[in-house]
């Protein structure tokens, strides 16, 4: 019998760090808010196990990463997904003050995207970046480097002209 | 438990400026979501149900073919087992599967565990390719591995056939199976076979198939076949597509670890 009070209680504590995550790791508020929702469905599928990792809610985020990068991979396979379905229905937009950030965010590659959320906002070291990402530190470090540099190109106002001062391996 | 963050960091509190708009965005109620799981398992059973089914139909199919006599110029063994030995000298190392821990990352995929269950390797992973264990060979082992979102799995076959001869008709024969293979539809994103470099191989090959069929996940496949004199090691992947940048998972490094581990 799994449980589901251990499961609600860790739902309703994480899934709007994970929605943030995965926010702007997708820069897209509706891919994000259904891939959250399908990684804590599968993590409530296999609870058992999940419960006794030593952090579950990477392993939600790990597997909401991966949905979204299999999402991308079919578009760029040319299975043109959107022109069949359309886009989303009631599909949240990022408020005006935030339309330049996720632009931005969208613009730099998807594995240096994800290591600046994982270290910027989820407050993981390198070492645990890389861990969770399954690259070396070296590569990690690259990417954010390269990742906060790409960032400050595109996003001028001088909260951002800062982030170039950053632009080195963390 | 994630490091403690620089306060100043201009980019952190640029990434906590999406905090409003995913305050204001809906999410399902915490039942809603188990009720998602738990459709989503009920789906996975039904779907398991209708491949045992048709592999159970195919194994009819044939078993029927061979009593007509045809060939499909794939060796068949008699009593498919997970593990047997004929008594040959000549035998797998002690150890002749890779170690789960082994693995690493492969194909961005990690925390690989060993399935306990022997019999979970004996599955037809590509709907093209044979049951290595049922090639023929006289000692066989396996296993089947899984990473931590269960979401890629690894089916490692180590293979001893009788001669050099008869491990070489084996590889040829999988992977001209796999060559040959048109199954999948149209979207069906087939490469190789392409030849590794990996020392002491006789022979290592590898082919990957990857489809996004409508309304499903991406799909990927990979097969490599090292040999080297009598014995054959088959390595089949399949996941839900491949980490960032990953060209192929069987690289030749662990193609040759794999060989290394089988051959005495």
């Amino acid at each position: 019998m799994k449980d589901a009070e251990g499961f609600d209680a860790f739902y309703t504590a994480t899934n709007r760090r994970v929605l943030h995550q995965m926010y702007a790791m997708t820069s897209n508020l509706a891919d994000a808010q259904e891939l959250t929702q399908e990684a804590y469905a599968r993590a409530w599928q296999r609870w058992g196990a999940v419960s006794t990792y030593d952090d579950p809610e990477a392993w939600v985020r790990t597997v909401a990463w991966r949905l979204a990068a299999s999402r991308w991979r079919k578009a760029k396979n040319g299975v043109a997904a959107m022109l069949r379905h359309g886009p989303p229905e009631h599909a949240p937009e990022p408020s005006i003050d935030n339309v330049a950030l996720v632009a931005a965010l969208k613009e730099i590659p998807e594995a240096q995207r994800r290591v600046i959320v994982l270290h910027h906002l989820t407050g993981l070291s390198v070492a645990e970046v890389a861990h969770e990402v399954g690259a070396p530190e070296g590569t990690v470090k690259a990417r954010l480097s390269r990742g906060r540099a790409a960032l400050a190109a595109l996003l001028s106002d001088a909260t951002l002209t800062e982030v170039s001062r950053h632009a080195r391996p963390a | 438990m994630p490091a403690l963050r620089d306060n100043d960091d201009p980019l952190q509190t640029t990434l906590d400026s999406l905090r409003p708009d995913v305050e204001r965005t809906p999410l399902a109620d915490s039942p809603s979501v188990r009720r998602r799981g738990e459709a989503r398992s009920r789906h996975q059973a039904v779907a398991g149900a209708l491949l045992v089914a048709a592999l159970v139909a195919g194994a009819f199919g044939v078993a029927d073919l061979r009593g007509q006599g045809r060939n499909s110029g794939i060796p068949a063994h008699q009593n498919p087992t997970t593990s047997t030995s004929l008594g040959n000298p000549e035998t797998l190392t002690r150890h002749a599967l890779l170690e789960p821990a082994g693995f690493g990352s492969v194909g961005g995929y990690q925390g690989w565990q060993a399935n306990p269950d022997p019999a979970s390797a004996n599955v037809r992973v590509h709907q093209c390719v044979p049951v290595p264990n049922r090639l023929g060979a006289q000692q066989t082992e396996s296993q089947m591995l899984y990473d931590h979102t269960a979401a890629a799995h690894i089916y490692e076959h180590v293979l001893r056939f009788a001669s050099p001869d008869e491990a070489a008709r084996a590889d040829d024969s999988l992977l001209a199976v796999l060559s040959a293979c048109t199954k999948g539809g149209s979207d069906v994103v087939a490469r190789g076979l392409e030849a590794v470099q990996v020392p002491d191989a006789d022979s290592a090959q590898r082919a990957s198939r990857s489809a996004a069929p409508a309304g499903s996940e991406v799909s990927y496949y990979e097969l490599a076949v090292v040999r080297e004199s009598s014995f054959l090691v088959v390595l089949q992947w399949n996941s839900m597509g491949l980490g960032n940048g990953i060209d192929w998972v069987w690289t030749a490094d662990l193609l040759g670890a794999a060989l290394h581990a089988a051959v005495p």
